[in-house]
């Protein structure tokens, strides 16, 4: 379409500002961002005075001299053609991509062992005395491997496996059967193949960071709860030995090869460990670690009857925004390298409202969320004979947030997307405790702030450019 | 007008901001989008979640911001 045409056609229609704008001011300045196209600005002052024009008037109608303003505007979902309805737009796009079978990516959630070496002090699974079949068979090796090939042959682009415990390390013979497995498939239909591993980190020993090149591990994620007295308070080997020294040093081995999978370090935080985030930040600093891994915090939350009564010292969802905020600000602080999560549309919320994700457990069993994994009432099915269609799969699959008229009235819909499911869902027995029975995400609390911590380390960053200009 | 970050093309494709920074930059970007602490895909809320409640499905991956170095691109 030539300018002329364009033009012509912004100036027919008539235009109305998106429902889930955030505009705000910070010295002197205006910017604003869109939750839907997550498109972030900063408006001059012509192109505030159009937005104020917009917003005002439910139906303005362009002139010509508005063309170039308003088509960045529109790019960025601030401004909407009249007759847009965004929230059947935001439906559309959210069912489309949930029930769509045109992605064709096989996205695996493998748990092969719910045995763990360690005994952490908040965890959700319910370790008792360990027994063969708490690690998965060869019979359930092969259902997955069979399982995989027949949606490989079904044009699909890419496989996807995410290894979960217990400590999935603990099972490492089975990772390896199932990768060499999983390998021969990508050859055989020509389709890429990636990995990931959510770890304590502690058997990260020479020889598993090899293994980790040969499972291909691109990603993963450790867990660390502050700094050694604090962290070897709360994550604690079966022995009750602590864990903090190992795990570090295993992390700047990883660190030290070539080439490392991208690692992240999760921070569960409550109100026991929040005051020692600190102290965890120049330890890993003194590692020379800030500038290899992303750090964030996590809440612990309470999930099952084994979590015990921990209620009074887990955070809220507001709380914890402000937690981050103050993270952010303390990286900022100390010159570090900072990793953020950008407020980005959601339009899956994830695999347990996915039908084409699958979660596996050591014995078969799908599962369709990580936080019911063992809770037998929760399951969906088994990989050697598939889901069962009933009342528990489609409360999961087809759980909808465009049903909740405060989730519609609410600016961070396309983000959040309704919240966690499991916290949503109404599960066959009630398990989680208050504080994380509210279903709205961080983000609705504290997305302006967590926009101004962007915008300071864009000025950070522009200062510094100009800085090594002049140099 | 100044965009920060580039509005997602989402309705030509939901990964259209990605593929469009790699073909141009026509604005300035506050930092790269890299694989890091959101970066697992189909995952929930309890090991990879910043919010706490957005995260991947389907293969849908998530991504984040991070400033300073130690860019990987998607």
């Amino acid at each position: 379409m030539n300018n002329a045409k364009i033009k012509e056609l912004i100036t027919s229609t008539k235009y109305k500002s998106s429902r889930w704008n955030y505009l705000f001011r910070v010295n002197n300045k205006n910017y604003i961002y869109n939750t839907l196209s997550c498109g972030f600005g900063e408006l001059d002052d012509k192109a505030l005075v159009l937005l104020t024009k917009i917003m005002q008037s439910e139906s303005y109608t362009p002139s010509e001299k508005d063309v170039s303003l308003l088509t960045q505007l529109i790019q960025g979902s601030i401004v909407v053609p009249e007759k847009t309805d965004e929230i059947n737009m935001l439906k559309f796009l959210s069912y489309k991509r949930r029930f769509s079978d045109s992605y064709k990516i096989i996205s695996l959630t493998i748990v092969p062992t719910l045995d763990c070496n360690f005994r952490c002090s908040y965890c959700f699974q319910n370790h008792q005395q360990t027994t063969d079949s708490d690690y998965m068979s060869e019979e359930i090796q092969q259902a997955i491997i069979h399982y995989t090939d027949l949606r490989a042959k079904n044009e699909s682009k890419r496989i996807s496996v995410c290894w979960y415990g217990g400590e999935p390390l603990l099972a490492s013979d089975i990772i390896e059967r199932l990768t060499k497995r999983f390998l021969k498939i990508a050859k055989k239909y020509d389709i890429p193949y990636d990995a990931s591993m959510v770890t304590n980190g502690y058997l990260l020993d020479e020889k598993r960071i090899e293994m980790l090149k040969k499972w291909k591990i691109n990603d993963l994620q450790i867990t660390i709860d502050g700094p050694r007295e604090i962290h070897d308070r709360r994550r604690f080997l079966v022995s009750g030995k602590p864990t903090y020294d190992t795990i570090i040093q295993n992390i700047c081995s990883i660190t030290k090869e070539k080439e490392f999978p991208n690692v992240t370090l999760r921070v569960n935080v409550d109100v026991t460990n929040e005051h020692y985030i600190d102290d965890l930040i120049d330890d890993l600093d003194r590692n020379h670690l800030m500038d290899k891994l992303g750090v964030y915090l996590a809440p612990v939350t309470s999930t099952t009857k084994s979590c015990g009564d921990i209620s009074k010292i887990l955070f809220s969802s507001k709380e914890m925004i402000e937690k981050d905020i103050r993270f952010v600000k303390t990286l900022i602080d100390k010159d570090l390298v900072v990793t953020m999560h950008y407020p980005k549309m959601s339009v899956t919320q994830c695999m347990a409202v996915c039908p084409e994700s699958d979660l596996i457990g050591p014995d078969g069993k799908l599962w369709p969320c990580w936080d019911v994994i063992g809770r037998n009432e929760e399951s969906t099915g088994n990989i050697k004979t598939g889901h069962v269609y009933g009342d528990t799969y489609f409360k999961w699959c087809l759980w909808d947030p465009f049903q909740d008229e405060e989730c519609l009235d609410c600016k961070v819909l396309p983000i959040c997307m309704g919240g966690c499911p499991a916290r949503r869902v109404p599960l066959n027995q009630e398990y989680f405790t208050a504080v994380f029975q509210k279903k709205c995400s961080r983000w609705r609390w504290g997305m302006e702030e967590y926009l101004k911590l962007i915008i300071e380390l864009y000025q950070k960053k522009m200062s510094k450019a100009k800085t090594d200009e002049k140099k | 007008m100044k965009w920060l970050i580039i509005p997602s093309l989402f309705l030509g494709s939901l990964t259209g901001y990605y593929s469009n920074k790699h073909k141009e930059k026509p604005y300035d970007i506050v930092g790269e989008i890299c694989a890091g602490a959101d970066g697992f895909n189909g995952h929930c809320t309890w090991y990879t979640c910043f919010s706490g409640y957005t995260c991947g499905g389907g293969g849908v991956e998530f991504k984040c911001l991070r400033f300073g170095g130690n860019v990987i691109d998607p």
